[in-house]
């Protein structure tokens, strides 16, 4: 084990991190706003809207993460003139707008999976009860079917989320350098194989650690009437005298 | 009983049929502002579908429910079935009827004084502050004032009645509908509610009570349904039919749930 390499390839696996954490960041903040409405389309009965989102969801599902990176990067160029005319060339000759765009299309159809059997797991009762209360459509969902959806997703939700940061090392392929990018230059370089990749592998763990902290903390908030009530922050002998 | 003014429920030959089963066969009633209305009846006699009709919880097959006058509009959908003509209407009726559900069906993720100012808050559009003003004098009414902060978990099935009570009251409605409010409770529990619910009654509620609390039903209610097979098989003064019952049927009810 040759330390010395891991220390003077730090600087620039921490840049490759900082790249890695930046395009999975984006995908996922624009993966989850299209979650939503394609979770919600999927939950309707009519044909025109639950249709394209089942196909949408089965086909980003279906297909390898590196096949769809290769089409919109790769296939982003045999339709360079079409996209010129468009204006879109611009951004599919850029291998950082193709792997934030592809790993967000992905991510959005496993997390719109995930909101849609979330929804579906809201209990009817609360529902309904919404419904008594004379709340309907919009409002319905935003106050309380996807507040108690998130709820039942976020778990799954944080593994889709650990999945996506994982995925990101694929875009080392199409010329980015991202930590496993950075990685693939060194070990070429210096033929410390070992060395490179399991340090890699280890700040791969650590930001992993770090995104799982975090989902646990937001997890612990949201399921508080989950859990046994803490005693120490109400007056016992005022409810027990108000009891009697 | 104000007879002047229309009728708070004023519900006409409703239908309701399950795939090929039909639950209600055509059941009409009126409730005028004041009037405590029992419904009584063993399991599958359609009381609690005939409560859901009456807010379009379950969709109606035939007939008409008209709230302070205001009849809800139908339209036949595509599969030939009827729907509400305008969602919209619907829920501004729904605001007026609060309903109190079996399970309570209180939000779980919120505590009870969010569940409480909710609806008053973000349909009604109260201020918050008022809002919680109105729920804290309602909490105290239903003996939930000291649990306010809980989440609906952290309290006995009682409490959650009371509170669900309290959610329907905040929104201020002409009339309450109760579906079965006792009959998830623990026995040691009942009496809690039904105090609840007697207080209601006392100040002069419009209530309509599924319930099978027969005692409860002779004793608040201005007048009692019974319902078997899905039609009104004896109704009239609790005082009257309870102690001299026209129909075997009804007999028989009272003498096996006495």
């Amino acid at each position: 084990m040759d330390f010395q390499v891991i220390i003077d390839s730090m600087p620039s696996l921490l840049e490759g991190m900082v790249l890695t954490i930046q395009i999975t960041f984006l995908s996922l903040v624009i993966g989850f706003a299209m979650a939503i409405p394609l979770a919600l389309m999927r939950v309707s009965k009519n044909p025109l809207l639950w249709m394209p989102a089942y196909g949408y969801i089965f086909f980003f599902r279906g297909t390898p993460l590196l096949v769809q990176l290769f089409l919109i990067y790769f296939g982003g160029g045999q339709f360079r003139e079409q996209l010129e005319m468009l204006g879109l060339w611009v951004f599919f000759r850029e291998a950082y707008f193709c792997a934030v765009f592809s790993l967000a299309l992905n991510t959005a159809g496993y997390t719109a999976e995930i909101l849609r059997g979330a929804i579906g797991a809201v209990p009817t009762g609360e529902i309904e009860a919404a419904k008594a209360c004379g709340m309907h459509g919009q409002l319905l969902y935003r106050r309380i079917v996807l507040p108690k959806a998130f709820r039942l997703a976020i778990q799954a939700y944080s593994n889709e989320v650990v999945f996506l940061f994982q995925a990101t090392s694929l875009v080392s392929i199409i010329t980015l350098m991202d930590l496993t990018g950075y990685a693939r230059v060194i070990v070429a370089r210096t033929f410390d194989i070992y060395e490179i990749y399991i340090t890699a592998a280890l700040l791969y763990l650590c930001v992993t650690y770090g995104i799982l902290y975090v989902f646990k903390k937001v997890e612990h908030r949201w399921s508080a009437h989950l859990r046994q009530r803490d005693t120490d922050d109400v007056d016992e002998a005022a409810i027990t005298a108000s009891m009697h | 009983m104000d007879t002047a003014s229309p009728a708070a429920i004023d519900v006409e030959e409703i239908h309701k049929s399950f795939g090929n089963v039909e639950v209600l066969k055509g059941v009409s009633m009126t409730a005028h502002r004041g009037d405590v209305i029992s419904m009584l009846g063993s399991s599958g006699s359609g009381k609690s579908t005939f409560l859901r009709c009456l807010n379009l919880l379950e969709i109606p097959n035939a007939g008409t429910v008209a709230v302070n006058g205001e009849t809800i509009a139908m339209k036949t959908a595509k599969n030939g079935l009827p729907e509400p003509a305008d969602m919209k209407q619907v829920a501004r009726i729904r605001t007026k009827l609060g309903m109190v559900f079996q399970s309570f069906n209180l939000w779980s993720h919120m505590t009870i004084m969010e569940n409480v100012i909710e609806a008053p808050v973000h349909v009604l559009k109260i201020p918050r502050t008022e809002a919680i003003e109105r729920a804290e004098a309602i909490l105290h009414k239903v003996g939930m004032y000291e649990r306010r902060d809980y989440y609906p978990s952290h309290t006995s099935g009682g409490q959650q009645q009371r509170a669900a009570i309290a959610r329907a009251l905040a929104m201020e409605p002409d009339v309450m509908l109760f579906d079965e409010p006792t009959s998830s409770l623990d026995p040691e529990l009942v009496g809690e509610v039904l105090k609840v619910i007697r207080d209601l009654a006392d100040d002069g509620a419009t209530m309509i009570v599924v319930t099978h609390e027969v005692g409860f039903a002779r004793e608040v209610s201005s007048h009692t349904v019974f319902l078997h097979e899905g039609r009104i098989e004896e109704q009239g003064k609790p005082k009257e039919i309870f102690a001299n019952p026209s129909t075997q049927r009804f007999r028989q009810f009272l003498s096996s749930n006495l």
